[in-house]
């Protein structure tokens, strides 16, 4: 990324900025979210097409799915020797698998005729085609062909699963099918160091919902990498989120943006006191009592991290900060992946659905902190098009707020595909994740 | 019934007993089903992702990070 240049950050927003804000609680926020690497990029327009056409579906399909790292689990999925996921991404199916030597990922296609090999995650010892029989052991190496015989051009060493590239960190699982990729720990890059005090593989699957949306995955993606939209789509939580005064970071091929909560958006005409913040933020009624009253001399941020603080403190054994208990953390591995910091639970994935430009599937895990025996991981919890996303209850008041951005997604859809512009354009800074998402997507897509 | 404030707009939103929302804004009233759809009234267009809020199917309203744990602790 040669062309960047340094923003300058004192421009970006009406409001007080993060770093202020943050530097006034009561309990300091660790160094990462200190760090301030805010970034300029060319990218500011982007064509309506690679929304919309087949065209560059496919060639996402053939010069970026192929090509990068990309979570396919988490490890606690697959435990034992045999347990394994398919992961689909488009046309492509992969295969992840844990051997005796670690886990594995192998291409799902049966190398006779070609029938996918598994059908649905499960636990197996080998690998044998349902059509005709071909089998592989699982660390993928050719183990039997019923009329051996009959086949005298093949090689058994030669005739092994293709494979695909396999890393891991903080308990999530990532695959590349492109042979010659960088290392995942070099594509990473700052993303370990900054999560190792938040220990994501000491975190447990809590809750997983994958719901079909009718909507490009980069449109779906796009609603949740800035909190721009905030002022029209969640209305209700202006008095208690600085939607505006969001920070946002770029490193490699991570971006970051940080939302603080219990402060007022900078949009309203007037100033909200502490317990109006705190009610909005609790989804207080105007008909209802407060969750809590606000001490006097108490802000709305103290006294949301205090109510979490104990239970923190003690899952990690150290005293977690405000910031960390009350503010939105959302990072964007490159390309379409999202952890966030525990204490928020949330983490995102979003990719094309089977092999359909206009169709996605948008995943929500809550990732959770744990003492003791690791709880087992939630099953996948499947939401259809037409589905609200409160038929999972799991996710608690988080669904409605999806359902706001639901109400915008396939009409983003829609508009688009009737656009008499050619371009979509992003804002400078708060728009900043998009931005450079587009900015390494176009590089993988211009190489040869 | 449950109700809100706009906090652009100072609007103010109240779910009927019916499931259609009343709202009044600027001295007008008008009524709309929680997908955004105008009923009746003199005000004919309301926000419709407050109306969804409000009006849409809900979920424990405790059921959020930031009223959960000081739940917990004030039982």
């Amino acid at each position: 990324m040669g062309s960047e240049e340094r923003l300058d950050i004192s421009a970006h927003s009406a409001g007080i900025s993060y770093q202020d804000l943050i530097a006034s609680d009561r309990v300091q926020a660790p160094d990462v979210l200190k760090m301030v690497s805010p970034i300029d990029l060319p990218t500011t327009k982007v064509p309506v097409s690679q929304f919309t056409t087949r065209e560059f579906h496919d060639l996402e399909m053939a010069k970026l799915w192929p090509k990068v790292w990309q979570m396919a689990c988490r490890e606690e999925e697959i435990p034992r020797e045999g347990d394994h996921i398919i992961y689909e991404i488009g046309k492509y199916s992969i295969i992840v698998i844990r051997t005796a030597e670690g886990i594995k990922a192998h291409h799902n296609s049966c190398l006779h005729r070609g029938r996918r090999l598994r059908d649905r995650d499960g636990r197996v010892f080998q690998f044998t085609c349902p059509f005709h029989g071909f089998t592989w052991n699982i660390d993928g190496s050719l183990k039997h062909i019923p009329s051996r015989w009959d086949f005298p051009d093949i090689v058994d060493e030669e005739f092994g699963l293709p494979s695909a590239k396999v890393g891991t960190w903080g308990g999530w699982v990532f695959i590349n099918m492109d042979e010659n990729a960088e290392p995942l720990q070099d594509f990473l890059g700052v993303l370990p160091d900054h999560f190792k005090i938040w220990q994501p593989e000491n975190c447990y699957i809590q809750a997983h919902v994958a719901k079909i949306m009718a909507t490009n995955w980069k449109v779906v993606q796009e609603a949740f990498m800035e909190a721009y939209h905030v002022i029209m789509t969640h209305p209700q939580m202006l008095p208690g989120i600085g939607d505006e005064n969001s920070q946002y970071d770029v490193w490699g091929n991570i971006s970051r943006a940080v939302t603080p909560n219990g402060t007022p958006s900078p949009h309203l005409s007037y100033n909200p006191d502490e317990q109006a913040m705190f009610d909005a933020m609790s989804d207080r009624r105007m008909d209802a009592p407060p969750i809590v009253e606000i001490p006097e001399g108490m802000t709305a941020r103290g006294t949301s991290a205090a109510g979490s603080r104990q239970t923190a403190n003690d899952l990690t054994g150290r005293e977690v900060s405000d910031a960390e208990l009350v503010d939105s953390i959302y990072y964007t591995v490159f390309p379409n992946f999202h952890p966030w910091s525990p204490f928020n639970r949330i983490q995102y994935r979003f990719r094309p659905y089977q092999d359909d430009h206009r169709k996605s599937v948008m995943e929500v895990y809550f990732l959770a902190p744990f003492k003791g025996e690791r709880p087992a991981p939630a099953k996948t919890h499947w939401l259809t098009e037409q589905q609200d996303w409160t038929d999972a209850e799991e996710l608690g008041m988080l669904a409605r707020v999806f359902n706001q951005d639901s109400m915008n997604l396939p009409n983003v859809q829609i508009g688009l595909e009737a656009a008499q512009n050619e371009e979509v354009i992003f804002s400078r800074y708060q728009e900043t994740k998009i931005r450079h998402f587009h900015h390494l997507l176009n590089e993988y897509i211009s190489r040869a | 019934m449950p109700s809100l404030k706009h906090a652009l707009t100072g609007g103010v939103y109240e779910l009927q007993a019916d499931g259609l929302i009343k709202v009044t804004e600027n001295d007008l009233t008008g009524f709309f089903h929680p997908d955004g759809a105008y009923e009746s009234g003199e005000l004919t267009h309301a926000d419709l992702h407050l109306l969804g809020w409000l009006g849409g199917k809900q979920t424990d309203p405790t059921a959020n990070r930031h009223a959960q744990a000081l739940i917990k602790k004030n039982k």
